[in-house]
């Protein structure tokens, strides 16, 4: 292989890859400006070293091409209008593009002309010889010879063009590049995005380099009539060759300029690597089947074949070093995305809070995937979704039935104008106009919408390709994981806070209890409570008045927990020093349930029971405000109920009570409870029931209290196995001893 | 608990239905209640007869109902309330408190 040769097949492979990038851009987006022109620019651009290649290769050897065939290589002059078409709309359309857009298109018509002459009127004489012939009627024979002799004036005319067509339409040429590059440049400045403006810095760099290679190469001796050495032009323009085309491939598979598919950036990077790997291969084996020949001194199929085997032995592992190279190097772009969720997904670990979660995927995407807006917007109600981390104050999403449907069928990542298209325009209220949402994914968790994201188009017109669509589809699945923990945390917490003021209330309820039973000659006592889980707001409590006289306390304040607990504190001290000022019992119960009514919101109330035991005249004296009837077992085993007095505390202020009284004999048992007990629930959700409690209480009445107390408490605890959530729980008993 | 409520006259009727216990299906009477006073809708029967119990926080309802209806110079009545709530009610002595009807009619008719 000499020199020639390498420089032909360095033609053919810029050729091709042009033609290849050509084609790769367009089939990304067939519809788009962008795509159009550049891959337009590319394809006229190919045909220009495919051409030079061609020529030198075979076509120099035919001597007889006509010149227009080979004049039509002069197609590649498009270009030039091309590229000035490109700068204007590269990235993005600039300003002045959309008012002047003829004016871009009209850019066309001088290379036009220029082909069709070169290629129509390449030999002027042979297109007169077709005209020339004669005619046998006279009239028709001298009209013909008159327009032969206005074509024959014009064709001189060309043919007077054509002496220095070629330096004529270099310096439109020349024009044009400069053109191009000073308003590519304007563009670039223009750009504001700094990922976007290394990307573009790449590509204009190498066509700027490429142009600026072939202008002065080629199109400025042309201008200037120098004759360079035929070296350097060649190195020139093979260098600006490859540093063109090659810049864009690069910027396209580095950086998805363009947005370019995996499938197409991956083909464009092996069959580069694999065009420059065969080449280098094919060289070395000429090279070396040459060598090997002069060293024999003659022909050898048998060394050829030789050096071929040896050659593939030899470079079969190389090429699969080769390929994970350039795995490993240039398509490090897939691992854009990966790496993007690898690290986001590490960042989200930590999140506990959906503002700050919100906020995190909309940077992210804002940054990584340059889309103007990302709102973020979890669910509120039904349908209905907030915007987090909104800089705007939008309105919230308000979906119709049918669009939330067709997002949870959908489950993936679609574009608005389907979902505008199937449905009404505002089947998500204003908020897709507002945002100007292009895409949206559904954030789908547990066959439920739980948020949604609404991405606006990308900066400088970027496309979201079915790359992005998959991602932001993996993406919205480690969101949903997000928002699981966000709640699992938000649940703990709320636990937490609960437990700990279940803690408190259970303290507070356990320090209401006295610490011991009373001491009496004629009576004996027991007692028992069991908060329930939720702690309840029972109290029971023993007040010693004098020698002779002991108060007893059973009370259920309304509602569960601490409000309960604090309200059956307040009634303990209350009922405390009113024991201690003396007062009547329906006096005391009075001012007592005054002060609880005032002081106490409107639903709060406790059932309350409060009794005096006078030792030595074995009489109690109670008064029963709204307290679950106590119990009198007489010896016999007749019942009474104490009901005297009036109505619960702290709901009704200025009410008036009554005050019972009941003597007690020998052997007579008195039980108080709290509803927790009577209402004591069995798996079957029956009540363990007053009639139930009423006929143990006689069954266990000639027991000691301590004992009628603990087998009660056994009976309800036994009825009610296997019932979950009971409320609190309390008894106690009283019962006249038998001397 | 479920709720309905209806309106006879400019006279409100709530009918709970179930279970009027804590949590959050109590609060849903609580603010209906209010929001009814809120709209100057000040007279107010509640329908019990679907009622099968209620607990403390049940009661607490119908008496800040109540209390809140009076200080605004309304009234709340009950209307076929079933025995188990009347016993509640009987044990309470808010039976003394409550105006309680064997029928809807005759409580709207009571407001006349």
């Amino acid at each position: 292989m000499n020199v020639g040769q390498l420089i032909d097949l360095v033609y053919l492979a810029s050729g091709l890859t042009l033609f290849m990038l050509a084609g790769v851009i367009f089939r990304e987006n067939p519809r788009g400006r962008l795509n159009i022109i550049a891959s337009m620019m590319m394809l006229f651009a190919g045909i220009g070293p495919l051409a030079a290649s061609a020529y030198g290769s075979f076509l120099e050897g035919i001597p007889d091409i006509p010149s227009w065939l080979l004049n039509s290589f002069y197609v590649w002059e498009l270009f030039f209008p091309s590229l000035l078409y490109f700068s204007a709309i590269f990235p993005e359309p600039q300003p002045f593009f959309f008012r002047h857009k003829k004016l871009f298109q009209i850019a066309f018509l001088p290379t036009v002309f220029h082909l069709l002459m070169v290629v129509l009127l390449a030999e002027p004489e042979r297109v007169l010889g077709f005209l020339n012939f004669e005619s046998s009627i006279p009239i028709i024979g001298a009209i013909l010879s008159l327009v032969f002799e206005i074509l024959r004036m014009i064709t001189a005319f060309i043919g007077f063009l054509l002496l220095f067509h070629s330096r004529f339409f270099s310096i439109i040429n020349l024009a044009y590049v400069i053109f191009a590059l000073i308003i590519l440049y304007y563009g670039f400045k223009r750009i504001e995005n700094p990922r976007l403006k290394q990307q573009v810095r790449v590509v204009i760099y190498g066509i700027s380099i490429g142009v600026g290679l072939y202008t002065l190469a080629i199109i400025i001796p042309t201008i200037v009539d120098i004759n360079l050495a035929n070296p350097v032009r060649v190195a020139m323009v093979m260098l600006g060759l490859v540093v063109g085309p090659g810049s864009i491939s690069w910027a396209i598979v580095k950086y998805q300029f363009l947005d370019i598919g995996l499938i197409a950036r991956k083909s464009l990077v092996y069959s580069i690597s694999t065009a420059i790997f065969v080449g280098g291969y094919l060289l070395i084996v000429m090279q070396a089947g040459s060598l090997i020949q002069s060293l024999i001194g003659r022909e050898s199929q048998m060394m050829n074949v030789l050096v071929i085997i040896v050659m593939l032995l030899f470079f079969q592992p190389i090429y699969t070093q080769v390929d994970d190279f350039v795995k490993r190097i240039f398509i490090r772009f897939r691992g854009d995305y990966s790496r993007l969720l690898e690290s986001f997904s590490r960042e989200i670990l930590t999140v506990f809070q959906e503002e700050k979660l919100a906020s995190t995927v909309k940077e992210t995407l804002r940054r990584e995937m340059f889309i103007e807006n990302v709102e973020v917007c979890f669910r509120e109600g039904e349908r209905s979704y907030k915007l987090v981390s909104s800089d705007l104050v939008g309105p919230p999403v308000e979906m119709e039935e049918q669009a939330y449907n067709y997002l949870i069928s959908k489950q993936s990542p679609l574009f608005a104008d389907e979902l505008s298209s199937k449905f009404d325009e505002k089947c998500f209220g204003d908020a897709l106009k507002y945002h100007d949402t292009e895409v949206i994914v559904p954030l789908i968790r547990k066959d439920k919408l739980a948020g949604l994201l609404l991405l606006s188009s990308k900066v400088a017109g970027f496309r979201y390709g079915s790359e992005d669509l998959a991602f932001l589809k993996i993406l919205a699945n480690q969101i949903i994981v997000a928002l699981e923990s966000c709640d699992l945390y938000r649940e703990s917490l709320e636990k937490q806070r609960m437990e700990e003021e279940l803690a408190v209330a259970k303290q507070i309820q356990r320090g209401l209890l006295p610490r011991e039973l009373p001491m009496m000659g004629n009576f004996d006592f027991a007692a028992f409570i069991e908060p329930s889980r939720q702690v309840g707001g029972d109290y029971y409590d023993f007040i010693p008045i004098g020698n002779t006289r002991t108060g007893i306390v059973i009370a259920d304040a309304s509602g569960k927990g601490v409000p309960a607990a604090l309200f059956a504190a307040r009634m303990q001290v209350m009922i405390q020093s009113e024991v201690k000022f003396g007062k009547r019992l329906r006096e005391m119960m009075a001012s007592i349930n005054n002060f609880l009514s005032v002081s106490t919101s409107g639903d709060s109330f406790a059932t309350c029971f409060y009794g005096e035991i006078d030792d030595i005249e074995r009489r109690l004296y109670y008064c029963n405000a709204g307290h679950n009837y106590p119990i009198l077992v007489r010896k016999n085993g007749s019942i009474e109920n104490l009901k005297k007095g009036g109505l619960i505390l702290g709901a009704f202020p200025e009410e008036k009570y009554e005050t019972g009284e009941v003597l007690f004999k020998p052997g007579d048992v008195l039980i108080l409870y709290t509803d927790g007990l009577s209402e004591a629930m069995n798996d079957r959700n029956i009540e363990y029931g007053e009639q139930r409690l009423m006929e143990n209480i006689r069954k266990f009445r000639t027991h000691p209290a301590e004992v009628i107390c603990s087998m009660i408490i056994k009976s309800v605890k036994q009825f009610a196995a296997g019932a979950d959530d009971l409320d609190d729980m309390t008894l106690v008993i009283v019962r006249a001893k038998e001397t | 608990m479920k709720l309905t409520s209806r309106e006879d006259n400019g006279i409100v009727i709530l009918e709970p239905k179930g279970k009027i216990m804590g949590g959050p299906d109590a609060t849903v009477l609580h603010d209906q209640l209010h929001e009814f006073i809120d709209q100057n809708k000040k007279k107010v029967v509640i329908d019990l007869a679907k009622v099968e119990w209620m607990n403390s926080t049940g009661l607490g309802i119908l008496i800040s109902g109540l209390t809140t209806l009076r200080n605004n110079g309304g009234e709340l009545k009950l209307a076929r309330v079933t025995e188990k709530i009347e016993s509640l009610l009987t044990i309470t002595k808010l039976i003394t408190v409550f105006d309680s009807y064997d029928s809807v009619e005759e409580a709207l008719k009571s407001f006349a």
